[in-house]
């Protein structure tokens, strides 16, 4: 058998004239472009034209699983949504675990493209063959969690449910969609496109199965990667402390606040929002499907103002780090309401408290005052954030200048406003490079999304500083980055071209977006090269090599690239934020933007010359940061 | 409650420690469907996000793969006294 894995059909919708049609999935593109985040961006590639604009009913939401969804392979839990969105026109692509993949898979589909707008509110359902726009004007108004809950109950709890809440009703650029009330989608506007598409939800639920080319070799192959997740000594700790997993390795962690100005005093992030309070409060864990660490969390507050108070979390950080310490909350139960209050609405959590410490900031210098806050008196305090998080779902007053996000913001306030903002591409910025310049800060500046990038969690420079360069050769070694390209990256003054290393790491991932693999350590850990193309040929029967996986991902995160640069993005857009080259204060002392192993201090010059080095790796033009003829050509993408 | 399955009486059951993975549902249904559909697996789990219920069904054959395949500790084998 070929074509395993894949359910092999594309479902598509139009909300306007209610057409639904399910198309067989070429098997050319499949070798063309593998699968998952590879076919979702030939779906974009083929139909976002450069001139729709986000919110209109042209634009198409693709959604689409992982090749992996479906089956046993642990972690493969992924679905991903390509869109133009709304925040910063930049064709994006997010990823969501939960259940909505599997059952998307199970019900016999791989992908769904959505377009037009429908008349009123509706939702879609997919049960197997059974596929139907229901209206929703019952669940329209109503939060994420309500309306899954009554999705569940018409549906029942196995189903995969996908909803948005009131911010993307309103169309809020900060809105996004939340699956099976555990894992978010979408970030920087899907809420909105769907809300401008009166689609509140879709749910679907599947009985048909998915098979593999070779069900005992991957049987086999996954009881072996199951055995090892069992057996690996530091799962049981991740499992409990999930996302907040590296908290205990730093005594004295410190954390950037007052928006990106000051340091926390050390050890006050962990001590009044940390690892104590999280193992107190977690009430259950929730896998996906497949999952080995179950990194989701039902969380009941066991202290403070909303004792007792109960929610459903992606991750605890939200409410430790986005409210507790950035809003200096001083109570942990504040922090699980308001994270709780953002997921209903279906506001990204972390957005929206950079965009509020933002607007404070502003207030505190003087930029803005009561005037442009609407008569709101900003500090940082629960008050506050409760009042912008309602005004942002509900689209009025200052709240409603914010959740469109920093471009919205930087046209109401003015540009004296944009020269304090930190910002990627219209987007916040999740890790500050002065505390470690690893991977992921970098692939900030350079991925298309913009500083809430896609490579999360598959750096070793990530989380750690400072790794020993042996240690940083033999993970290039597990992930298959060619010999000639270790040379590039470990030939540098600062011992690693972080640059040129990055382009490595966002291949892996796209990898992983072939399958739909989770890139949360403790599971992405599992992979190496070898293991993935040993799961890709058992699962779909065409042998593939390490190598040859290994150009797909190079591939796919070039068609990416193609999709935005045919967008009109360039090198203009790849900044790097004013702020990284001041420095971070804490009481007597100073933290500036240094290398991983902080020998040098980076100027911008510095920065430029690394974002140069990045695109010669990647075989791009310089001067643009569009993807050459030459390097196009090589990849097979000449004519996607 | 660890509990017993009138259907499946060698595992002891501890819905309490179920993520709702559906890893036992995945081994089950390849092995005896021929393909990855938990919706014709021999073990149920239903239930909440944090309230699970699982049972089995009457083609069950107590096989064990299921607590082979489950990494929570929500399904032990129950060993006979001989």
């Amino acid at each position: 058998m070929s074509g395993g894995g894949s359910a092999g059909r594309i479902i598509y919708v139009h909300l306007g004239s209610g057409e639904i049609r399910k198309e067989n999935l070429d098997p050319a593109w499949a070798k063309r472009y593998a699968g998952g985040w590879g076919i979702n961006l030939k779906l974009a590639w083929d139909l976002i034209r450069p001139e729709v604009d986000p919110l209109s009913p042209e634009n198409p939401v693709i959604f689409g699983s992982g090749l992996l969804v479906g089956t046993n392979a642990p972690g493969a839990s992924k679905i991903f949504v390509t869109a133009k969105i709304p925040l910063n026109g930049t064709v994006s692509t997010a990823a969501a675990g939960g259940g909505l993949g599997h059952q998307l898979k199970w019900a016999g589909y791989d992908y769904l493209v959505i377009t037009g707008r429908s008349p009123e509110p509706v939702y879609l359902s997919i049960q197997d063959d059974t596929i139907e726009i229901r209206k929703a004007s019952h669940l329209w108004g109503l939060d994420i969690f309500d309306t899954t809950d009554r999705l569940w109950a018409e549906h029942g709890e196995r189903a995969g449910v996908m909803a948005i809440g009131q911010a993307g009703e309103n169309l809020g650029n900060l809105s996004f969609a939340y699956v099976d009330k555990v894992a978010s989608l979408g970030k920087g506007g899907l809420g909105a496109i769907m809300g401008s598409k009166n689609l509140k939800a879709v749910a679907a639920s599947g009985s048909r199965g998915v098979e593999v080319a070779d069900p005992k070799g991957f049987r086999k192959l996954t009881s072996r990667l199951i055995e090892g997740v069992k057996n690996y000594p530091h799962r049981e700790r991740w499992m409990k402390l999930s996302t907040m997993y590296s908290w205990e390795s730093f005594p004295n962690l410190t954390m950037p606040i007052k928006y990106w100005s000051e340091l926390s005093p050390p050890g006050q992030a962990n001590e009044l929002y940390g690892v104590g309070v999280l193992k107190k409060v977690r009430k259950a864990s929730v896998a996906c499907p497949s999952c080995p660490i179950a990194c989701k969390k039902v969380i009941q507050a066991q202290d403070g103002d909303f004792k007792g108070f109960t929610t459903h979390v992606s991750h605890f950080d939200g409410a430790a780090i986005s409210w507790g310490l950035q809003l200096d909350l001083g109570d942990y139960s504040r922090g699980i309401k308001l994270t709780d209050m953002a997921n209903r609405f279906g506001i990204d959590e972390i957005a929206a408290s950079d965009l509020i410490n933002f607007a404070i900031h502003l207030f505190d210098q003087g930029v803005i005052t009561e005037r442009e806050t609407m008569g709101l008196h900003l500090k940082r305090d629960f008050e506050t954030a409760r009042t912008l998080l309602e005004q942002m779902a509900a689209k009025e007053g200052l709240g409603g200048v914010l959740v469109d996000g920093y471009p919205a913001a930087i046209k109401q306030f003015g540009p004296r406003a944009g020269k304090h903002a930190v910002q990627i591409k219209g987007s916040y910025i999740v890790f500050d490079p002065r505390m470690i310049f690893g991977t992921e800060s970098f692939t900030a500046i350079v991925n298309t999304r913009g500083g809430a990038h896609v490579v999360p969690g598959l750096g070793p420079t990530s989380f750690v500083p400072g790794r020993p360069l042996d240690q940083i050769k033999r993970h290039c070694q597990r992930i298959g980055v060619p010999e000639e390209a270790v040379t590039r990256i470990f030939d540098h003054p600062d011992g690693l071209n972080m640059a040129r290393f990055t382009k490595y790491i966002e291949d892996r991932f796209s990898v992983f977006n072939i399958f739909g693999i989770c890139s949360r350590q403790a599971v992405a850990m599992n992979y190496d090269s070898q293991t993935l193309a040993e799961l890709y040929t058992l699962a779909t029967g065409d042998p593939v090599t390490p190598d040859e996986l290994s150009r797909f991902g190079e591939m796919i995160w070039n068609l990416d690239k193609m999709v935005n640069t045919r967008e009109g993005f360039n090198r203009s857009d790849d900044t790097v934020p004013d702020r990284w080259f001041e420095p971070l204060r804490s009481g007597g002392m100073e933290l500036v933007l240094m290398d991983y192993y902080r020998r040098r201090r980076l100027s911008r010059e510095d920065m430029e010359q690394l974002i140069d080095d990045y695109y010669e790796e990647r075989g791009w033009e310089v001067q643009t940061g569009a993807p050459s003829p030459a390097r196009l050509e090589a990849l097979d993408l000449g004519h996607p | 409650m660890p509990h017993r399955d009138p259907n499946n009486d060698k595992v002891l059951i501890d819905p309490d420690k179920c993520t709702g993975c559906l890893n036992c549902q995945l081994i089950c249904s390849l092995v005896y469907a021929d393909s990855f559909n938990p919706a014709r697996a021999r073990i149920m789990i239903g239930g909440s996000q944090d309230k699970r219920e699982i049972h089995f069904t009457e083609e069950c054959t107590a096989c064990k793969l299921c607590i082979e395949h489950c990494v929570y500790g929500t399904l032990e084998a129950i060993e006979e006294v001989v």
